[in-house]
């Protein structure tokens, strides 16, 4: 076979392996750039996180809308709408969309809520509009840090939370799902009683595993070359 | 253009120890969140450009074949990272303040990670053990550079795409394509997410 064409047949394997490793989105994100540092702003420090609201009319609300909040460079708490999913009442020219943060509800997950509990509301003519049937909302929400565990969007539905399907993006602190409704969200470390250690893999057991590889890899070339020099 | 050729083909062991020197100064700055600091981001590239300049890397022509390939095998690794999400979130980067110094440091970034390990040292290996030594050993390198950023759970991700890039290494016949698919990969999925 011809060499370029086996690399590029050898491509196409590591790509179908990428794939599978990264489980249909369900696994780590891939992405490998610079990160924007989390600066988390829990309710009830100084400062507050703010809610955010935004009215949006029939002609907006036909095409695809996000609202963040805060709407600067890392959201800890964002929407986006496909068109249609949001119609304004009969009588009402516009849908106002609030996203608030809140306390955490007396009912409690399996596990333990990472950063707040966010509010994603729509009203229009001074009631409550929900998503159409079919038309999911996806929620993203930000872990209060970077490189803890892989957390879960819940929704509380009813007297229980629901884990919602998860993906992670971005640095890995940023978690996105589908919902079929709105209402209360927060990302859950399922099982846990705290929402565990954060602050990447730098810690020395990784670090100490670093060197290590990297020595051995060192010594392996090295001595690979000193053999053949002999020969 | 920068062709990453190797000079020095006997620099091979003295590339890794800079690649892991770049990367272990990049942890030691970082501190607790080293994928975010911006100090540890220059000082890593720094690292790895000298030791590239050092291994006898050189300007020469820009090999378009090879860019064409590059952007193609983007465009398969950003469709792979969109792969099962909700819905396409066009990330917070895209304020005119952050590009301003973000795309051209993760452009740098992802630039010096494949000067080295896929540039010079994979020329180093590739001339004294063959091609499927260098993917390997490289991939390997690439994915451990990665483990003080994201942690064990990037490991296997970092395997995958470190042996992509280097097929694409020997399918190109230079630095050129993995360069411009890093960089490229770097830049959109940071914007989408």
């Amino acid at each position: 076979m011809n060499r370029r064409v086996g690399a590029l047949f050898a491509a196409a394997l590591s790509l179908a392996a990428l794939a599978a490793v990264r489980g249909n989105g369900g696994g780590p994100p891939l992405y490998d750039g610079l990160c924007t540092p989390p600066n988390y702003a829990l309710l009830g420090s100084n400062p507050e996180p703010s809610p955010t609201s935004s009215p949006y009319s029939a002609t907006d609300l036909a095409t695809t809308q996000e609202l963040a909040t805060p709407p600067q460079i890392a959201p800890q708490a964002q929407i986006i709408l496909g068109s249609g999913t949001l119609s304004p009442a009969p009588g009402a020219s516009a849908v106002t969309l609030t996203i608030a943060p809140v306390k955490p509800p007396a009912i409690k997950p399996d596990g333990a809520i990472d950063g707040n509990v966010y509010d994603f509301e729509a009203t229009s003519g001074g009631k409550p509009v929900e998503a159409a049937a079919d038309h999911p909302v996806t929620i993203a929400l930000e872990a209060t840090a970077a490189g803890g565990p892989a957390l879960t969007i819940e929704h509380l539905e009813g007297n229980r939370w629901a884990p919602l399907k998860t993906f992670q993006s971005g640095c890995g602190s940023t978690f996105d799902a589908a919902a079929p409704s709105l209402g209360l969200f927060a990302l859950v470390a399922r099982g846990a009683s705290t929402p565990g250690p954060a602050g990447g893999g730098s810690g020395p057991s990784i670090l100490l595993i670093v060197v290590a590889v990297l020595v051995v890899l060192a010594l392996v070339i090295a001595a690979a070359r000193t053999t053949r020099l002999r020969r | 253009m920068i062709l990453a050729h190797s000079a020095r083909a006997q620099s091979a062991p003295t590339l890794v120890i800079a690649v892991g020197f770049a990367s272990l100064t990049r942890a030691a700055i970082g501190g607790a969140a080293p994928a975010s600091a911006v100090p540890a981001a220059v000082a890593f590239s720094a690292i790895l450009v000298a030791a590239a300049m050092w291994a006898g890397a050189r300007f020469t022509r820009i090999p378009w074949p090879g860019v064409a390939l590059g952007i193609g095998a983007a465009t398969a690794l950003v469709g792979l990272s969109l792969v099962g999400l909700p819905a396409v979130r066009v990330g917070p980067r895209t304020v005119a303040s952050v590009l301003l110094w973000w795309a051209p440091l993760v452009a740098v970034v992802a630039a010096a990670e494949e000067l080295v390990p896929r540039g010079v040292l994979f020329g180093a290996l590739r001339d004294r053990r063959g091609d499927a030594v260098a993917v390997a050993v490289t991939a390997v390198l690439f994915a451990v550079i990665h483990l003080p950023l994201y942690g064990l759970p990037s490991l296997a991700i970092d395997l995958c795409v470190g042996l992509f890039l280097g097929c694409l290494r020997v399918a190109s016949g230079g630095v050129a394509a993995p360069l411009v698919a890093h960089v490229l990969a770097d830049l959109a999925t940071g914007w989408l997410g």
